[in-house]
């Protein structure tokens, strides 16, 4: 029923266009993508460095599907299910905690925090403790960014890591600490958040802050860039090219993006006037022009690795028209509040730009609600939002035909 | 005692001792036919050579002196050179001329309790200076002592830095050679900001007074800012040949006489031939904006004041051009104007 729903809904798809309503606004349509997609794709956690110690952990919620994610005791970072094998309860409570080891609340059933079950009082005599550790989830951390699966047998991660790694190693990050986090909840669904992530047509008319520092074009080759920041392009080029840093697209396909874009002229990090936001440099750069590398992968994840800060955005829906989205700003691990970085100042860009972007997101997901709906087409500079689009439906594809029958269509 | 007066008046001076640092340093000892003469750890004298082909002037730092004598610590460079010429003329009893000591490269600079004292090669002969001050007259001061050299043997001053940590307890020494060699337990390789950072891990809270070749300066201050250092708390000591900075070439002349133009109570300034979109774009203003043509309203401004040639293509409704909105995409100054972004 729902597939054959799905799949004429994909019918229904033009190519270059936005999705068709239901994709973005329905119930049903919604359960969907968490099963499809959040429950069998690589979903991006956090930062090692916002578990620092053994016992630190972090939650969230994957869908329904409450998650921990901890530092164990050899320094790993792991992830289990957040539900006791005991009757199901929630486990850790908090967003983020420490914990010696992980205690249910309910009845106090204690598990190590390599999730085995070491301790459940009042259980019977031959009671297999054995059989009932928290369940694993797959964990794989790429230059300090953790992703989790929750699928039984996750895809491969390895291009997307040999990809990415060469543009983020250098920024080390996980050599830096948490400088601050924000987390907001938009009134719209979670691939508008996504897609209006995806292009930088609408910032000329809606990020005054961003745009002091942000080149709005996001290919090198882009006319428009050529016509305006060619340039700047090649005078940073050349700089990263002599410091060994990558800055060409890499070759993500649809799974994921990463380049490396300078900053307006006489810019080095996304603050108000474009100087830098912490004065301690990342890693053991000396050079503050590094502009930044803009990392995105489907389907909840992109990121900011500059030559003063990372920003790390992670999209985690909640509902078909709720979506909670989650940025972590990290400085140099040495870097001092108040003396090499101002909180303000450091947050200011993003903050506001995070707040102008819930507005457009809730009042996309508001007007797509209208009967007069129809899927409008992308401009060139939307080419982003085709590469997401073809990805989705690829996955939606998957579930409805299985991967045979979107082959056989091709 | 008294001191000769600084003055542009050459000095006359004697070498009355000659020392080997390392097998291409040497120390000379020199004193003034006039008199003592007075100096500031760190400052300079600049010795004219007189060199077959013509008199070089060449500036050396004083590396120290007592009782009104001054010694430099000179390394021997290459062959026909000035720094040569002293190394195979200069000896006890020959006389030399220099002008007298200057340079504002001293503690005098000091503002910080914590200090780094970061010298590559000879640069740590007014390092060396200024160590001494500090050893007599603040001897806990709280100093980070980096150099670097090319290779064990041409490490400057070990034996004094060793002891001078005697009597100095808050006296952190590290030395880095580029060529190590068997039972060489320092650093090892050229500066750079890892080496720099582990060996003072507070390096961007020092006041960094650094000397050495050009190079390894500039790379030096790239570190200290890059550790979140102030510009205002680097010092350098540069003898010569490095012109300043040119000053930056001023922009364009406008074309036609330009306005005074503030945007949310920022001045900036506009030319007769822009708008108010592309004056505040082209300085860091951003007014968030559409169409560029007048007609999406979206770079709405309210104008407080001045008088503008406002043209907008259907973009406002009459009652806000009423009530005196402009959209600055299509607005040019006639005077000087002040708007607030709506």
């Amino acid at each position: 029923m729902l597939k054959e729903r799905i799949a004429g809904l994909l019918a229904q798809r033009r190519p270059g266009h936005s999705l068709p309503r239901d994709f973005y606004v329905d119930d049903e349509i919604f359960r969907a993508d968490m099963q499809v997609v959040f429950e069998t794709d690589w979903i991006f956690a956090c930062n090692v460095v916002e578990i620092p110690r053994p016992g630190d952990y972090l939650t969230l919620k994957v869908g329904d599907n409450p998650v921990v994610v901890l530092r164990n005791r050899d320094g790993e970072i792991a992830a289990f299910h957040n539900s006791c094998r005991h009757r199901g309860s929630l486990i850790c409570q908090k967003e983020r905690g420490r914990a010696n080891r992980l205690v249910c609340p309910y009845h106090q059933w204690v598990y190590e925090l390599d999730g085995s079950l070491i301790n459940a009082r009042q259980m019977p005599e031959g009671f297999d403790k054995a059989a009932h550790g928290l369940a694993p989830i797959h964990v794989e951390v790429i230059c300090g960014m953790v992703y989790i699966c929750l699928a039984d047998e996750p895809p491969s991660l390895a291009r997307f890591r040999a990809g990415v790694t060469p543009y983020i190693a250098p920024h080390m990050p996980d050599r830096t600490k948490v400088a601050f986090t924000s987390t907001i909840v938009e009134e719209a669904n979670w691939k508008l958040v996504i897609e209006n992530n995806r292009e930088c047509y609408h910032c000329a008319g809606n990020h005054p802050e961003l745009l002091v520092t942000l080149v709005e074009f996001a290919l090198p080759d882009d006319p428009l860039v050529k016509a305006q920041f060619q340039g700047l392009m090649d005078r940073s080029a050349a700089r990263w090219d002599g410091l060994g840093l990558p800055h060409k697209p890499a070759e993500g396909g649809n799974e994921f993006r990463c380049i490396r874009l300078p900053f307006n002229e006489d810019c080095l990090s996304f603050t108000m006037d474009g100087k830098p936001a912490c004065n301690k440099l990342l890693a053991d750069f000396t050079e503050p022009d590094l502009g930044s590398v803009r990392m995105f992968r489907v389907p909840n994840n992109w990121n900011h690795f500059l030559s003063d800060h990372i920003l790390h955005f992670r999209v985690l829906p909640l509902s078909a028209n709720r979506t909670e989205v989650r940025t972590t700003w990290l400085v140099h691990e040495d870097a001092v509040e108040g003396v090499d970085y101002d909180l303000q100042r450091l947050t200011e860009v993003w903050l506001a730009t995070n707040d102008e972007d819930r507005v457009l997101a809730e009042n996309n997901h508001r007007g797509i609600l209208s009967r007069a709906y129809r899927p409008g087409p992308y401009a060139p500079s939307e080419f982003m939002l085709n590469n997401f689009s073809e990805w989705y439906a690829g996955k939606m594809g998957d579930f409805t035909g299985g991967p045979q029958a979107r082959i056989a269509a091709e | 005692m008294d001191m000769q007066a600084p003055s542009a008046a050459l000095l006359s001076l004697s070498c009355i001792a000659v020392r080997d640092e390392t097998p291409t340093v040497k120390t000379f000892r020199l004193r003034a036919d006039g008199g003592p003469v007075g100096f500031t750890p760190g400052q300079a004298l600049v010795v004219k050579v007189p060199l077959p082909g013509g008199p070089a002037w060449r500036s050396f730092t004083i590396s120290g002196g007592t009782g009104g004598d001054l010694e430099l610590t000179i390394k021997a460079q290459a062959p026909g050179g000035a720094t040569r010429w002293l190394h195979e003329n200069l000896r006890e009893g020959s006389g030399i001329e220099a002008r007298p000591p200057r340079g504002a490269f001293t503690l005098g600079l000091r503002d910080n309790d914590r200090l780094a004292f970061v010298s590559g090669g000879s640069g740590a002969t007014p390092m060396m200076a200024m160590l001494r001050q500090l050893a007599d007259t603040d001897p806990e001061a709280d100093l980070a002592w980096f150099h670097a050299a090319r290779d064990p043997a041409e490490v400057l001053f070990a034996r004094e830095l060793a002891e001078l940590q005697a009597r100095m307890p808050n006296l952190a020494v590290a030395i880095s050679v580029s060529r190590p060699g068997p039972g060489w337990f320092g650093y090892r390789g050229r500066v750079s900001r890892g080496r720099l950072a582990s060996a003072i891990p507070d390096l961007g809270r020092r006041q960094v007074f650094c000397c050495g070749p050009q190079g390894f300066m500039q790379e030096v201050r790239l570190i200290h800012a890059a550790e979140g250092g102030a510009r205002a708390q680097f010092h350098t000591e540069s003898f010569g040949g490095v012109a300043p900075a040119a000053a930056p070439i001023a922009e364009a002349a406008p074309e036609g006489p330009g306005f005074g133009l503030t945007v949310n109570g920022r001045a900036i300034g506009i030319r007769a031939d822009e708008t108010l979109l592309q004056a505040s774009l082209r300085q860091g203003v951003v007014i968030p904006c559409g169409c560029g043509e007048g007609m999406c309203g979206t770079c709405m401004v309210q104008l407080v004041s001045g008088r503008v040639d406002s043209r907008p293509n259907g973009g406002l409704t009459p009652e806000e051009a009423a009530e005196g909105y402009v959209l600055a995409c299509s607005t040019r100054a006639a005077s000087d104007v002040e708007i607030r972004l709506a």
